[in-house]
């Protein structure tokens, strides 16, 4: 506090001492700066007190904190309570929740593949089943999901709808099974969340690190990305809306994952270009984050995780990686992104299928053009550099298996 | 080999060195310490009877002591007898004892000395199970730094040459009883031989060195307890002299406590909690660095965010609880020290805390400073004179003024003293070791 009498003393001081002036001034001017730098901050802080902002926003983390709070309860406890009257007493006697995982294929009709996997018997390639009846040629090729057996998954529309359900109400694939060959038909699959007219599935999204999130990360097809802030999501989950991220009329939602506010992205397209793009660099309003060909779309999106290989697969099972000093951080939105691999093999018709982070200790999952769905070791993959299998791919992704050694202690 | 060392036992700090005739070694005793050939004279015993010195004992008492749990037991202490015409009663007196006390920290140990067989006298106190007379307790410091000094110098130390203020005490016999109690102590610390020189004397010895006749000086000693001022003729050993001695309990400590009161109590909401004497007790106790880590209690706490809560000075009472409950105590004294030492050399500073909820700030010049000690400035101008008039010497028979001791530094005494005696005849020695450089001349003239 500054009072008259400490100003008369200060002056005093200068008269007696003209030398101790400066100094004087100095700290005046100094605390002069550093006041009026708070004053500011707390002009702000009196308007968003006086606009309700602040009460909004307080009332929004109360309700996020609620959610999680439910969300946790929920995970610490196995399943919700509806969940567990439905399973059956065959699935309660099976082996520990934690040791299992569940591979999710699904496409954009909303059907959906449950193939539920031991965390034991990864032991090499694995073959979980042949997937029949694919849907034609200009239709999106299906995705792959692998979670946890507790997770809790977000079915996110085009429209910008979404729905979240436990992965383990979901029945498993192996039911519908043809036992003798291990084949299973997209006929077959279920639908937990039929599409609405119109609207398509845009992806799967697990929830359950949402209390440890920052952001909703939302990436459309042709590259263009926002962020949803997290502390919005009681919001977001309680009005099954967290809208489409797009803004070109033929562009559709392609992804939407979690991440923390100074992670990393990475965005791959199909014609072989990637981004990685800071988290903060990307505003909450949808914009171009990838410049794409005409012709160009997505294909991965994902956070990046540092230590680990970023792994590129083409359509013919060629794996590419890229280690984190080869991957180029973009410092603007709405750049071209730095190319896979060269202009000539583009021409020849090399095209991505999947991307995804992983180190030896991780898995892929691999869906081939005759249906095969494959587990494979990353190890593997990142030795050798291709896939064994000579099929075309439709679809790839990286995943950690629970209890494994890689910073990833569960699927992704 | 036989060890000779100078140590000076001071009221505030004190120092350890040893000469070897050519050359003189301060030891570096306190590690921890800013400076470490000065170590604090304060002691730290902990309730399994561990004994910590200097700064290493601040800082474990502030680690303690600072938002630790407490319980409180009453005890019974003693009883009173009162005593009337027709009416005779014993009352019994209870105390509230904190159970969970993990230590006892003592200072003023040389002050202690003075006291030892006075009418107010102080033989000892009780450090949980144990009780200590004052014998131990200086005894327990100088073990310490005996122990210390020899793990420096790779060798036993067998004899000391201890420094002693030229009245201990008013009375000649309160004045040996105290000279015996620190040579007792000394000797079961485990010194073999103990001798004992005037600190005046002692920080006159390596000036004397320089000297080619006789000299009248007046040492100024002006250290962190207490000023010592002395009137003495050297300049040749077998004449030397001590003409007259003074001294008063005023020095930095109670400098620092100055500024504090003055200038920083207002941050913490003075004047606005003048009517609730609960917090006006805490905010009174702010300038007892000893005190304050034992206000983090829990009702203190409560009584504070009540207050607050009520709207009583809501941001300095906010401050208040910072420096209570958030460890900023020791950032807080030296942050006051430091702009204390600071205005000996310039002509403003600015005591600045920042933590959590405190944004204290304080612009300090010297013209403030010199208004908050201008009744110390007052008392020890008096005291000066009446030693002088007790020398029986003039002042232009005063041939040197020789100032010494960290106080002896601020402005104000220094203007004062070359006021009074005129700025060539004021000497200034090293402050904070010229005594102790001198009790290590003596030692080793000893051999």
């Amino acid at each position: 506090m500054i009072t008259p009498e400490k100003i008369e003393e200060w002056i005093k001081e200068i008269q007696a001492r003209p030398v101790s002036a400066p100094i004087i001034l100095q700290y005046i001017a100094n605390r002069l700066r550093d006041l009026t730098e708070r004053n500011e901050q707390l002009l702000t802080e009196n308007l968003a007190l006086l606009s309700g902002k602040r009460v909004a926003e307080y009332e929004q983390k109360i309700a996020h904190l609620e959610y999680q709070l439910d969300l946790l309860k929920r995970q610490s406890s196995g399943d919700s309570s509806a969940t567990l009257s439905e399973r059956t007493d065959q699935e309660i006697t099976r082996a520990p929740r934690q040791q299992l995982f569940n591979v999710l294929v699904y496409n954009q009709y909303g059907r959906l593949l449950r193939f539920e996997v031991s965390a034991n018997s990864l032991t090499g390639v694995l073959l979980l089943g042949q997937i029949h009846g694919q849907e034609t040629s200009e239709a999106e090729p299906p995705r792959i999901l692998i979670v946890p057996g507790s997770e809790e998954i977000m079915f996110v529309f085009t429209s910008g709808r979404i729905v979240t359900a436990p992965a383990s109400v979901m029945p498993e694939a192996s039911l519908s099974r043809d036992a003798e060959r291990g084949a299973v038909h997209w006929d077959r699959a279920v639908m937990p969340e039929e599409p609405r007219g119109g609207e398509r599935l845009a992806c799967l999204t697990p929830v359950s690190r949402l209390p440890v999130s920052d952001y909703f990360v939302q990436v459309s097809r042709r590259g263009f990305v926002k962020k949803i802030r997290t502390a919005m999501a009681q919001s977001i989950l309680a009005n099954h809306y967290l809208g489409s991220g797009v803004k070109q009329a033929l562009d559709r939602t392609f992804n939407v994952f979690l991440g923390g506010k100074d992670d990393h992205i990475i965005l791959v397209s199909h014609e072989g270009y990637l981004l990685r793009l800071e988290l903060s660099k990307i505003t909450s309003s949808t914009e171009e984050g990838i410049r794409l060909g005409s012709a160009d779309h997505l294909a991965a999106s994902c956070v990046y995780q540092p230590g680990k290989t970023l792994l590129l697969m083409t359509q013919a099972g060629k794996a590419l990686q890229l280690t984190s000093d080869r991957l180029d951080a973009a410092g603007v939105l709405k750049t071209k992104g730095q190319s896979a691999f060269s202009a000539q093999r583009r021409e020849k018709g090399a095209r991505l299928v999947g991307a995804g982070c992983a180190s030896e200790d991780d898995w892929a999952a691999c869906l081939h053009q005759d249906g095969q769905l494959v587990l494979y070791p990353a190890r593997e993959i990142l030795a050798s550099g291709t896939l064994p299998e000579q099929t075309d791919l439709l679809t790839f992704e990286t995943f950690s298996v629970p209890g494994g050694k890689s910073r990833g202690d569960s699927p992704r | 080999m036989s060890l000779r060392v100078g140590l000076d036992f001071g009221t505030s700090n004190s120092g350890v060195a040893v000469s070897d005739g050519a050359q003189i070694k301060l030891l570096p005793i306190d590690p921890h310490n800013i400076l470490p050939e000065v170590v604090k004279t304060v002691l730290y015993i902990t309730r399994d009877q561990q004994c910590y010195i200097g700064q290493e004992a601040v800082e474990l008492y502030y680690r303690h002591n600072v938002n630790r749990i407490r319980r409180y037991v009453k005890k019974w202490a003693g009883e009173i007898d009162y005593v009337g015409a027709e009416l005779h009663y014993v009352r019994d007196i209870y105390v509230y004892v904190d159970e969970l006390k993990p230590g006892r920290m003592l200072q003023y140990l040389k002050s202690a000395l003075r006291k030892v067989g006075n009418a107010r006298r102080y033989e000892g106190t009780q450090v949980f199970d144990q009780y200590y007379r004052v014998v131990d307790l200086v005894r327990i410091y100088l073990s310490i730094l005996k122990k210390r000094a020899e793990d420096l110098l790779h060798d036993e130390i067998q004899a000391v040459t201890l420094g002693r203020p030229v009245k201990f005490a008013e009375t000649a016999e309160l004045d040996r009883l105290a000279e015996e109690t620190l040579r007792q102590a000394a000797l079961e610390a485990g010194f073999k031989e103990v001798s004992f020189e005037f600190e005046p004397v002692a920080a006159a010895l390596y000036y004397e060195k320089k000297l080619d006749r006789v000299q009248n000086i007046l040492v100024f000693d002006f250290g962190g307890g207490t000023l010592d001022i002395a009137i003495m003729r050297i300049g040749n050993m077998r004449q030397r002299q001590v003409y007259a001695s003074g001294g008063i309990d005023i020095a930095g400590s109670d400098f620092d406590r100055a500024i504090i009161q003055k200038r920083l109590l207002p941050h913490f909401g003075l004047e606005q909690a003048s009517h609730h004497p609960e917090i006006l007790e805490l905010i009174q106790a702010v300038p007892d660095w000893v005190a304050l880590p034992d206000l983090s209690t829990p009702h203190n706490r409560y009584n504070l965010e009540h207050a607050i809560q009520h709207g009583v000075a809501p941001p300095r009472l906010q401050t208040l609880q910072s420096l209570i409950f958030n460890d900023l105590a020791f950032s807080f004294y030296n942050q006051v020290e430091a702009a204390k030492i600071a205005l000996s050399s310039q002509g403003a500073t600015v005591i600045e805390l920042t933590g959590k909820d405190i944004h204290l700030w304080e612009l300090y010049t010297r013209y403030q400073f010199e208004r908050d000690i201008h009744e110390a400035v007052i008392q020890i101008e008096r005291v000066l004179f009446d030693t002088i008039a007790a020398s029986g010497l003039e002042l232009d028979q005063i041939d040197i003024v020789l100032k010494t001791g960290g106080s002896s530094n601020i402005p104000a005494f220094t203007g004062m003293l070359e006021r009074i005696f005129s700025p060539a005849r004021v000497v200034a020695t090293n402050p904070f070791s010229s005594v102790t450089a001198g009790l290590a001349i003596h030692a080793n003239e000893l051999k």
